[in-house]
């Protein structure tokens, strides 16, 4: 092997990079240091400071034909560290967006191809997703709240949620959380009829347009039904795209911009101002912690200016007795290994290895149940982590809306409440074209 | 792309490890995946669970949502996965010789 040179980079990368000016940087290594892919197995001695270096000689496509930004969760602590504030993020989520769309690794292209084309990533369709929102509606409504139903395409709706494609799919009962919540405030809710997905595969693969069409879908929605406010997608990348893919729509037109609120904010607001009543003797005996997860945590930070901290943790103590913080925490904390796709990438060894330092930190915070706002990390911290890490992982894990749905008192609504939704739900039903009794499997 | 041989039979796998078309899938398939998810033996219910992923694939191109399957072939959740322990996305997906599904499952 000869000498390396550096090389020309294409106009339109060149020109993308320079927004960064990589001579900034002193090599000094702090993003390495703070990086949990630095070591991984398999990964040859890579890591952020060689990359960065690399691309400051011009080696553009070793980089992208590379691993290395794919298994970058995106979690945001060289960028926070560098003390030349050079967004190590963006450069590597540019990495994935210049690789070509066949060589997206893993079902990550062909998840957003369907978002763009049916509204979901899994291409669940309509008939389907109405079957199961009406067949869960009356479960709801028999189990312990009578009336219920789940809105949909509702008019002049206070609160639009999303839900996330893999619940609708697979882990329906998770959606019961938010449903009850909803419930006990009485709140005047709604979810999409089409284009209903949370989660934001465009962002996981640097496909910026797709993300910027997910956002737009999100806006026209909000004002097509005339609804107040939109719950940001729990899913980190969901929110954290939605609030990007939001930024390039205002900026193309100012009437783009959307009221919307964060799950911290609007539970926050729901208990503070006595709508739902909490009773915190249900979890008497447990020891818990919270995972600060990087999108609405640092990322969200470093991006947007403000990062859910304080919110999360008022919240789960108006639950809980014992709240304990894991070392680091906030803005230094540990990605879990599953951030930027890692969870549904075919890296799983990776995303293990990324995640050793989540384990430890609940480990020595001597938590029994782990909590957080975000689906990936709750997988990650519940499913993957325990199989690679059995010896060290003794603990459950439990979404923030979980906790507080399963700490509500619910007060019961009256007759006149019930018969009124009943009838709302039996005109929805109609209007939809959903028939349970006849419906064919 | 990978390949995988069992049983003097050459599969192609997608980098997640799932078959490279449904048209490949075959009983020896079958028995590859039941190794490698570690299920001793296959029953009468593993093979209803099989079927009716496969008709509704041939149907609409994807996997149906689980409550589909749950109630279409009685079995609870919970019972899918005493079956299939990576779940149904991932193992009964996986051996029925569907496509892995596209979302965060």
């Amino acid at each position: 092997m000869g000498a390396l040179a550096p090389q020309k980079m294409r106009g339109d990368v060149r020109e993308y990079l320079n927004k960064f000016d990589l001579n900034l940087c002193l090599t000094c290594g702090t993003c390495s240091n703070g990086c949990p892919v630095t070591g991984t197995p398999g990964m040859e001695g890579w890591d952020t400071r060689k990359v960065i270096r690399m691309l400051a000689f011009g080696m553009l496509d070793e980089v992208v034909d590379s691993k290395f930004p794919w298994v970058c969760t995106g979690c945001g602590r060289c960028a926070h560290a560098c003390p030349m504030g050079i967004d190590i993020v963006a450069i590597l989520a540019h990495m994935k967006h210049l690789r070509a769309r066949d060589k997206v690794p893993g079902i990550l292209h062909k998840g957003v191809e369907n978002v763009l084309k049916t509204g979901n990533n899994m291409a669940v369709p309509k008939e389907d997703y109405l079957f199961l929102m009406a067949d869960m509606s009356t479960e709801m409504a028999d189990e312990d709240c009578p009336g219920f139903y789940v809105p949909i395409d509702k008019p002049g709706a206070d609160i639009l949620f999303f839900p996330n494609s893999k619940e609708v799919f697979a882990d329906n009962d998770d959606m019961k959380w938010w449903w009850k919540i909803f419930y006990a405030a009485r709140e005047n809710w709604t979810i999409p009829l089409e284009n209903w997905e949370a989660v934001d595969w465009g962002l996981f693969t640097g496909n910026t347009e797709a993300t910027k069409i997910l956002a737009q879908r999100k806006i026209d929605m909000m004002k097509r039904l005339q609804i107040k406010r939109m719950i940001m997608p729990d899913c980190g990348g969901g929110s954290y795209g939605c609030r990007k893919g939001m930024k390039l729509c205002s900026l193309d037109d100012p009437e783009n911009h959307t009221d919307y609120i964060y799950l911290y904010d609007y539970l926050k607001e729901i208990i503070a101002t006595g709508r739902i009543k909490l009773d915190k003797s249900r979890n008497a005996g447990k020891i818990f912690t919270w995972h600060d997860s990087c999108k609405h945590g640092r990322e969200l930070e470093r991006n947007f200016g403000k990062g859910y901290y304080d919110e999360p943790r008022w919240i789960i103590q108006q639950c809980v007795d014992q709240f304990v913080d894991m070392e680091p925490s906030r803005s230094g904390n540990y990605c879990c290994g599953a951030g930027g796709g890692m969870w549904p990438m075919p890296y799983e060894q990776e995303s293990a290895y990324h995640g050793r330092f989540k384990v430890n930190q609940i480990k020595n915070a001597g938590a029994n149940v782990v909590v957080m706002g975000c689906s990936n990390c709750h997988d990650q911290i519940m499913k993957r982590l325990p199989k690679f890490y059995p010896e060290d992982c003794h603990y459950e894990v439990k979404y923030i809306w979980q906790l507080v749905a399963e700490t509500l008192v619910l007060d019961p609504w009256t007759d006149d409440q019930v018969e009124a939704a009943q009838a709302e739900a039996k005109a929805q039903w109609e209007r939809l074209g959903v028939d349970l009794e006849n419906m064919e499997l | 792309m990978g390949a995988i041989e069992f049983k003097g039979k050459t599969f192609g796998v997608d980098e997640d490890g799932f078959i490279d078309s449904f048209d490949n899938w075959c009983t020896e398939w079958v028995d590859y995946v039941k190794d490698s998810e570690g299920i001793p033996e296959l029953n009468e219910e593993h093979w209803k669970v099989i079927h009716v992923l496969q008709d509704y694939y041939r149907k609409h191109g994807i996997a149906p949502m689980v409550r589909i399957l749950t109630k279409v072939t009685g079995y609870k959740l919970k019972y899918i996965y005493e079956l299939f322990p990576s779940g149904p996305g991932k193992g009964a997906c996986k051996m029925a010789g569907l496509p892995k599904p596209t979302g965060c499952v």
